[in-house]
């Protein structure tokens, strides 16, 4: 009898060790939070995106505050992204949404700078002030472009 | 010749369809009998045991092995970009999305899925399953569902654990040895990992790879031919179709999925 | 809808009064075939093993299932438990022909039979006790301690001690796995008991043993038994009824008919010198000091 008890009990620990390894991808490393953090949706158009993706970080001062939900065509063919950030978050209406790269070759994500407006933005805002992504290849060709014209004149 | 081609083609294609006719009725006989009671309680745990916790020492082996070769490899390469702060990303997504639940779910196959067809078949050639047939006790309610559920319940508990163990072999590669920077390691791999995509996405994996060991190697065992010949031929057809479905099955996720 | 005995009074009358109304029934009904084939063929993958087989088994008696290998014993045997169908022909057993009765209709049916295999079939990774009391804990709504009473009763009646119940099949010597196989058989109570070898791999004095626990519960129980044996020692002995499958054709009758018949292939099926075999077994008995001569004449003689 005493064995089926030990068998009983090592299965237990199984199953134990199985779901806290659940419980620790889900929360530690997805990010799952478990009571239900509210959220407030943000619109902003950008004329160039630069390869941003889809849950790309929106961060405040380089803390992560929120991400991307969706990239898509507006009817004025300037690219729409919708962004999930914190609810609590009081950001002024002239709030201004860079997209940065990290690093020189990294990961491009949204930098919201605040503005000094009274007025907070509400969920399901769009924000007028953005700066569009800045295109390192573009760059390097107007260089390319005035070091010539400077030799030429 | 070119008749004779066709003929076996067809007759090929018949048996295929046939045989997943037969899967597809036994699947359903399953799943109708898991959810009849009675739960036969003692006798899932004696299959969690044997096929969960006797496991673990290859699940929890293979999973550190897999991260530190991934760590160490993820850094040789990223070294040279100078992002080898990215190291954490690298092995968390090949790990938690194509290495955790398939190789979680092959090993299995060959250590718990095998053993199972082995069992039921051996039942079989020893007239156990027509003895209960006789006595009027539907051999898939009493020797099949605990197998199956025990295979099925088993899958995401030991894919977790393999993922959990290999990113801590990445980690001690990483970290311990190469030097990168702790924060950097998990921080970067926190940010990067998306709850309802990524890890869902391991479980979906884990739990439909699941689905397949435990049908598949209940399913040869039960249509096993009642000689110890049968049996090994029934352990073998095992082991190759459910490796095969799961890497098929693998494919299909990841790009229905979006990965 | 599983489906499950009636309540335990009815199914499982107290062993006196069961007995009576057998006994009863057999003095009237002896003549009446309790299992009957008719016309009756089967083909295993390609290979027809039983070819227009009719013949019938009496109620309440022993009859022996001779033949040689390959014959179709053993698929006469589950072609009655309804674990394969024949391709033709009518089998009716106990009033209900079962050739074409899906799983769930042949229930009832296997309610009255019980079936002894050859290699026993018990459950390997379950005790003697579980393995007996299995059947009464899925069909029935038994408590646990009448179940405990009615399966130490059976391994009484099958010649086991109550200890033996906790032992796992692989520890059990052949005689015993037999035994427990027949104690799971009859637990029930069935009408018919079907026995697949029940000699095979046995040595004569524990064959001896099964022979008399066979006679034993025939008499006791009133059950109609069926055995399927290659031993035709063992099979004149303890025969009321023969059945003989050849290739070509099948007999059935008394044993001692038979053994006078005219077919040589029959005299050769039942030709083993039965006195030979107890001066055999005699010789054996005088060095075996825990089974002595008495036991065997009270049963044979």
């Amino acid at each position: 009898m005493s064995r089926l008890v030990i068998r009983n009990f090592v299965v237990g620990l199984f199953v134990l060790a199985g779901l806290s390894a659940v419980a620790y991808m889900s929360l530690t490393i997805g990010g799952l939070s478990l009571g239900a953090q509210d959220q407030m949706t943000l619109y902003a158009a950008f004329d160039e995106t630069g390869g941003l993706k889809d849950r790309a970080p929106v961060r405040i001062a380089g803390v992560k505050v929120g991400e991307v939900a969706s990239i898509e065509l507006d009817e004025d063919y300037r690219a729409r992204v919708t962004m999930h950030v914190e609810a609590g978050l009081e950001l002024s209406i002239d709030t201004q949404a860079s997209i940065m790269t990290a690093g020189l070759l990294g990961d491009r994500f949204i930098l919201l700078e605040l503005g000094g407006e009274l007025h907070n933005l509400a969920d399901g805002d769009t924000m007028t002030w953005t700066e569009s992504a800045v295109l390192l290849e573009r760059l390097i060709g107007k260089l390319i472009h005035n070091v010539s014209l400077g030799e030429d004149g | 010749m070119v008749l004779r081609a066709i003929d076996n083609l067809g007759a090929a294609t018949i048996r295929f369809i046939e045989s997943l006719g037969a899967i597809s009725l036994f699947g359903g006989a399953v799943i109708g009998n898991t959810l009849r009671p009675p739960l036969r309680t003692r006798m899932l745990i004696k299959e969690l045991y044997k096929q969960g916790v006797q496991s673990l020492s290859i699940i929890g082996i293979s999973g550190l092995a897999v991260g530190m070769v991934i760590g160490l490899q993820g850094y040789n390469t990223l070294v040279r970009y100078g992002s080898e702060n990215q190291l954490g990303v690298f092995v968390g997504f090949s790990i938690v999305l194509e290495l955790g639940p398939v190789l979680t779910a092959l090993l299995l196959t060959g250590r718990a899925g095998s053993a199972t067809t082995a069992e039921i078949g051996t039942m079989v050639a020893t007239e156990q399953l027509d003895g209960l047939r006789m006595m009027s006790i539907n051999p898939v309610n009493l020797v099949v569902v605990p197998r199956a559920l025990g295979l099925f319940l088993v899958t995401p508990l030991l894919t977790a654990l393999f993922v959990v163990l290999a990113l801590f072999g990445g980690y001690l590669i990483g970290v311990g040895m190469m030097g990168v920077d702790p924060g950097a390691y998990m921080g970067n791999l926190q940010e990067a990992m998306d709850f309802p995509t990524d890890v869902v996405g391991c479980f979906v994996k884990a739990f439909i790879f699941g689905c397949l060991i435990s049908l598949i190697s209940t399913f040869r065992g039960v249509t096993c031919a009642p000689n110890s010949a049968g049996v090994s031929a029934a352990t073998t057809a095992t082991v190759v179709q459910a490796s095969l479905c799961i890497l098929i099955a693998d494919y299909i996720i990841t790009a229905l999925w979006g990965f | 809808m599983r489906w499950r005995f009636r309540a335990s009074s009815d199914m499982f009358p107290n062993t006196m009064t069961g007995v009576e109304a057998t006994k009863n029934e057999r003095t009237g009904a002896s003549d009446e075939d309790h299992i009957a084939f008719h016309n009756v063929n089967v083909e295993l993958g390609e290979r027809m093993v039983i070819r227009n087989l009719t013949c019938g088994f009496p109620k309440g008696r022993i009859t022996v299932i001779l033949g040689g290998s390959g014959s179709g014993k053993s698929t006469t045997l589950r072609l009655i438990g309804g674990l394969i169908a024949p391709l033709s022909g009518k089998l009716v057993v106990a009033g209900t022909n079962i050739s074409k009765l899906s799983p769930r209709k042949l229930v009832p049916v296997r309610a009255k039979l019980g079936m002894m295999f050859q290699g026993g079939a018990l459950l390997d990774s379950t005790n003697v006790f579980d393995n007996i009391a299995l059947p009464l804990r899925e069909h029935t709504r038994m408590k646990e301690d009448e179940i405990r009473s009615e399966v130490n009763q059976c391994l009484t009646r099958v010649g086991l001690k109550q200890s033996d119940g906790l032992l796992l099949p692989r520890e059990l010597s052949g005689g015993m796995v037999k035994r427990v196989a027949l104690a799971r058989a009859i637990i029930t109570k069935p009408e018919i008991v079907l026995c697949d070898e029940p000699f095979s791999g046995l040595d004569p004095i524990t064959t001896k043993r099964i022979e008399l626990l066979f006679k034993q519960i025939n008499k006791e129980l009133g059950m109609t038994m069926l055995i399927v044996s290659h031993d035709a020692a063992a099979t004149l002995r303890l025969a009321d009824h023969l059945l003989i499958l050849m290739p070509d054709r099948s007999v059935q009758g008394p044993p001692d008919e038979l053994v006078n018949s005219s077919d040589p292939r029959i005299k050769n099926l039942l030709s083993t010198d039965v006195d030979e075999d107890f001066v055999k077994l005699d010789k054996i008995l005088d060095t075996n000091a825990g089974f002595g001569p008495g036991d065997l004449e009270s049963t044979w003689s």
